[in-house]
């Protein structure tokens, strides 16, 4: 009784938010609003027993996403393309109706929530999948989880595109800045010493939780990329604090650390082509490849989000002769 | 690294981070390099498939339900073999377009290029030959990002907000077939596509809502009318083989995958009303894209909003195949819309690549800036013109056996209202063509600086010009190929052709 | 109910109590720098309370070490949360004052 309580409380508090977000005519209080909600949304994993997927929309969804979107909103560029969104919300024929994409949103929305209401509730009512499967076959993938033997092993082809979809945005970011290191990026001006004195704390502890969360994901929930996203957020944390992080990496170090993961498993892949198919590892030494392949992936996580933040918060396009006539075309 | 689908899988990619990583001014070489050996590659995977029937392979060793599999048929290798001939010809002109002797800055942004251009390649490669229906929304995730990437190379104001805008559209489209897939596995439990079919054979498994929103995804990655909107500026702003490659590939890697889907895996599931549906939806682009082309003042426009007319063709097909009654015209018009994609991959990769040249030497692409044109630019211009008869579907090009397919296709299954369609499309889209090439050739004073165009950036548009005319005066071969799996056949037994 | 829980009940109470306290003072202070006040120094001493009363239950000293560093964890989260937001309070203020001014 009692924990159909809480999550009444929880799933209701969840939707309101969400709504507040919406409705916040005040860029910055929504985006605050946006971070709350991932958190509760992380409770909500929680209480639906799945931390990992709670760990991760806590690092990520809220708090990577979270400071992505307020470091974006400070440049200059999103600030006009505010003041011209508010204006041209004033003007024309949206001066009589004022909200009205709102409403069309709000419906929008609320239609497809019905309908995916509707598709839910006509799912099979016995669970039908692959767990099964993936729990007979888990011996011969390496590890004692599920979810990581689905992931490092069965379906290692997915989880090395995925990793290549990370390493594409933060390439994506590097191309729109037209340059190869993140060095020309903003650094804070000016820092207070409580937050450098939090960044020395949290670092250490980050990088042992990080550890923790990798370790761990081979038996249980856990795992490469939430570690990754922990130490990320401490890159970023560094970064806030005045120090240089991922924009103090030179290019080399840079497009390593962001390469690293995608290009271990192209390797593995490519080595396991002389046993029989690609990315074939799957006995005697499936473990310590398994495990080797999370390292990279906690590396090139860590390294590609903190890129992203550190992107985030340059000018670009108009500006970017400015760039990059700081960034000489044959420097590497 | 036996076998053929290693090597389109692992040569992009690996060339995607040796470029990004190492240093060297031969980069575009190194990528061209690599696009010749994947087409190679989907060569030698045509050819087994040609000899020996379509081709499977378990990656990891594991196979299907748990494994990731992959699968080749006649589709698929035609796919991938167009997918890297008109990526060798793009890179072939991006040596010229990015030139050294160009400014330091185009120096700068080939560098940016490179790595994410054989990036593109790979993710095509890797949905072209996926079969696991999550698989193919990673490999249509790698490919967005990539298009992204690449139409924000460009620069400017412009670029970054058409960039934005295929983003924004491109995610919502993902999320919508994400759901889908996920609604998908909860109904049946499995990924994997002949799997899935299996279980939906018969159409009494048939979950709408999951489908609804899986081909409401794709629809908006392949610019399905009225979801077309993120489409023209994003292809137009974009550098030139890059809006060559979105226009020709990218936009039908979508619609590569709802034909799988609806043909291969949920025939039984799907409706004769929403096959009727998509078809409205084809017609209204193909009317509306054309309309909006006749408009533009902008070359690089007006091929962008040909895409959303020509991508409309595509989904004829789906109404042409409820027809009642048994016949080759299934066949007619499922390899109608298939060699349609091919032949209009290779005239819009032309056609996108002659603009770029244009405003490579105008420095504009205004059409009213364009006279003279066969004097500055004569082979381009003959690109052009070659190109354009591909477009409009005038014979001996390969459009031309395309739409004669879904014509004939038409009329056998009795809904000649289609018919109507395709003439009136056919008609604007030579309205428009016309306005390009008689732009060009109206004499004029020249103007007075033209940038010097290196002459493998025409040669190349010429080349991929040629191929679309090609594909209608030798269409046996590609046909015999695509029959290689085919969901129909040629010839149905008892019918007699 | 074992005294062990007593004493966790009564200690998880308390710290609701602060809990409940500093969540007034937000919605019923004035200003950034009270509700700061309130917030920060009840909320810390409720988790503080709370964490006592969970190691009380955990049974295992390991666990119970691990709920007060927590706590630490957290206090030096909101002390400094609560430096930085204090300091832009104040940068405000100022630009307010000098935009009054001018």
């Amino acid at each position: 009784m009692l924990e159909h309580g809480v999550d009444i409380v929880l799933a209701g508090s969840i939707a309101v938010v969400a709504w507040r977000v919406l409705l916040e005519p005040q860029l910055f209080r929504s985006m605050v609003l946006f971070i709350a909600m991932g958190l509760m949304l992380s409770l909500a994993w929680v209480r639906l027993a799945a931390p990992d997927i709670a760990l991760a929309e806590a690092a990520i969804g809220a708090g990577l996403t979270g400071i992505l979107l307020i470091r974006a909103a400070q440049t200059e560029a999103a600030q006009e393309a505010a003041a011209a969104a508010r204006e041209a919300a004033t003007s024309g024929w949206r001066r009589w109706f004022p909200g009205a994409g709102r409403i069309v949103s709000a419906a929008a929305a609320l239609a497809f929530a019905a309908v995916l209401l509707v598709a839910v509730i006509d799912l099979p009512g016995e669970p039908i999948g692959l767990t099964e499967a993936a729990a007979t076959e888990m011996e011969a993938s390496g590890v004692e989880h599920p979810v990581t033997s689905v992931l490092l092993n069965f379906r290692a082809y997915d989880t090395w595109l995925e990793v290549g979809v990370l390493l594409l945005a933060a390439m994506g970011v590097l191309a729109i800045h037209r340059t190869y290191n993140l060095r020309s990026t903003r650094s804070e001006e000016h820092t207070m010493l409580v937050l450098t004195w939090l960044a020395r704390i949290i670092l250490p502890l980050a990088v042992l939780i990080a550890g923790y969360l990798y370790w761990s994901g081979t038996h249980q929930p856990g795992g490469a990329f939430q570690a990754g996203a922990i130490l990320a957020a401490a890159l970023v944390l560094m970064q806030l604090a005045g120090f240089r992080g991922v924009s103090g990496l030179s290019t080399l170090w840079l497009g390593a650390g962001l390469m690293l993961s995608f290009a271990a498993f192209l390797a593995v892949g490519f080595i396991g082509t002389f046993e029989g198919e690609f990315l074939r590892y799957r006995h005697a030494t499936g473990e310590l490849i398994i495990l080797a392949l999370e390292l990279t992936i906690v590396v090139s996580t860590a390294v590609t989000l903190a890129a992203l933040f550190a992107g985030a918060g340059s000018q670009s396009g108009d500006d970017s002769d400015a760039v990059r006539a700081r960034t000489p075309p044959e420097s590497l | 690294m036996s076998s053929p689908f290693e090597w389109l899988i692992f040569l992009p990619f690996a060339g995607g981070v040796i470029t990004f990583l190492l240093p060297g001014k031969s980069r575009p070489w190194l990528a061209l390099l690599l696009t010749v050996g994947t087409f190679a590659a989907a060569w030698w995977l045509a050819s087994d498939v040609w000899r020996e029937g379509p081709q499977g392979y378990a990656l990891g060793g594991w196979e299907a339900p748990l494994g990731i599999n992959l699968y080749a048929d006649g589709l698929s290798a035609l796919l991938l073999l167009t997918t890297s001939a008109v990526m060798t010809l793009a890179s072939f002109y991006s040596l010229g377009y990015f030139s050294r002797e160009a400014e330091a800055s185009s120096w700068t942004e080939a560098r940016a290029f490179v790595p994410l251009w054989l990036f593109l390649l790979g993710s095509l490669n890797a949905l072209f030959v996926s079969r696991d229906l999550f698989n193919l929304y990673v490999a249509l995730e790698l490919l967005t990002i990539a298009g992204v990437a690449l139409v924000a190379l460009a620069g400017g104001a412009t670029a970054l907000r058409a960039g934005m805008r295929y983003l924004l559209a491109a995610f919502l489209a993902s999320l919508l077939y994400l759901m889908g897939v996920a609604l998908l596995y909860g109904e049946f439990g499995v990924l994997d596509l002949a799997l899935i079919a299996e279980a939906a054979e018969g159409g009494t498994r048939a979950p709408v809502i999951a489908l609804a929103f899986v081909f409401l995804g794709l629809g908006i990655k392949a610019a399905l009318f009225p979801f077309h909107a993120w489409l023209p500026h994003a292809h137009a702003s974009a550098p030139a083989p890059v809006s060559a490659v979105l226009s020709a590939l990218v936009v039908k890697a979508a619609f590569y995958v709802i034909l799988r889907l609806w043909v291969d895996v949920f025939a039984d599931s799907v409706t004769a009303p929403a096959a009727q549906a998509a078809g409205a939806l084809g017609a209204a682009g193909i009317l509306w894209g054309s309309f909006q082309a006749l408009r533009e003042q902008r070359l690089k426009l007006v091929v962008a909003h040909s895409t959303v007319a020509q991508v409309g063709y595509l989904f004829l097909l789906f109404p042409l195949l409820t027809g009642v009654g048994e016949g080759a015209w299934r066949f007619d018009a499922w390899a109608g819309g298939v060699y349609h994609m091919m032949s209009h991959a290779f005239a819009k990769g032309a056609l996108f690549l002659a603009a770029g040249t244009i405003l490579y030497a105008y420095g504009n692409d205004q059409i009213s800036a364009m006279r003279g044109l066969t004097r500055t630019l004569p082979i381009t211009t003959v690109s052009f013109g070659i190109a354009g008869i591909a477009l409009v579907g005038l014979p001996p090009s390969g459009s031309f056996i395309a739409k004669w397919m879904l014509l004939t296709a038409t009329i056998e299954s009795a809904q000649w209202w289609w018919a109507v369609v395709i003439g009136a499309g056919t008609l604007l889209s030579g309205a428009y063509v016309y306005r390009l090439v008689s732009a060009a050739f109206t004499p004029d004073t020249l103007p007075e600086s033209i940038r010097p165009v290196p002459r493998v950036m025409e040669y190349a548009s010429l080349i991929l010009a040629l191929t679309s005319l090609g594909l209608g005066l030798r269409a046996a071969e590609p046909f015999d190929l695509l029959e290689v799996g085919a969901p129909f056949s040629m010839i149905v037994a008892g019918v007699g052709t | 109910m074992t005294p062990a829980e007593v004493i966790a009940a009564a200690f998880a109470v308390t710290g609701g109590i602060f809990y409940l306290a500093g969540t007034v003072g937000i919605l019923r202070f004035p200003d950034v720098q009270s509700r700061l006040h309130a917030v920060t120094k009840a909320d810390n001493l409720g988790l503080g309370f709370l964490a006592v009363g969970l190691a009380v239950l955990a049974g295992t000293a390991e666990v119970a070490a691990k709920l007060l560093f927590i706590w630490f964890l957290a206090l030096a989260g909101s002390a400094t949360a609560c430096q930085l937001i204090a300091n832009a309070s104040v940068d405000d203020d100022v630009t307010e004052r000098e935009q009054a001014d001018a």
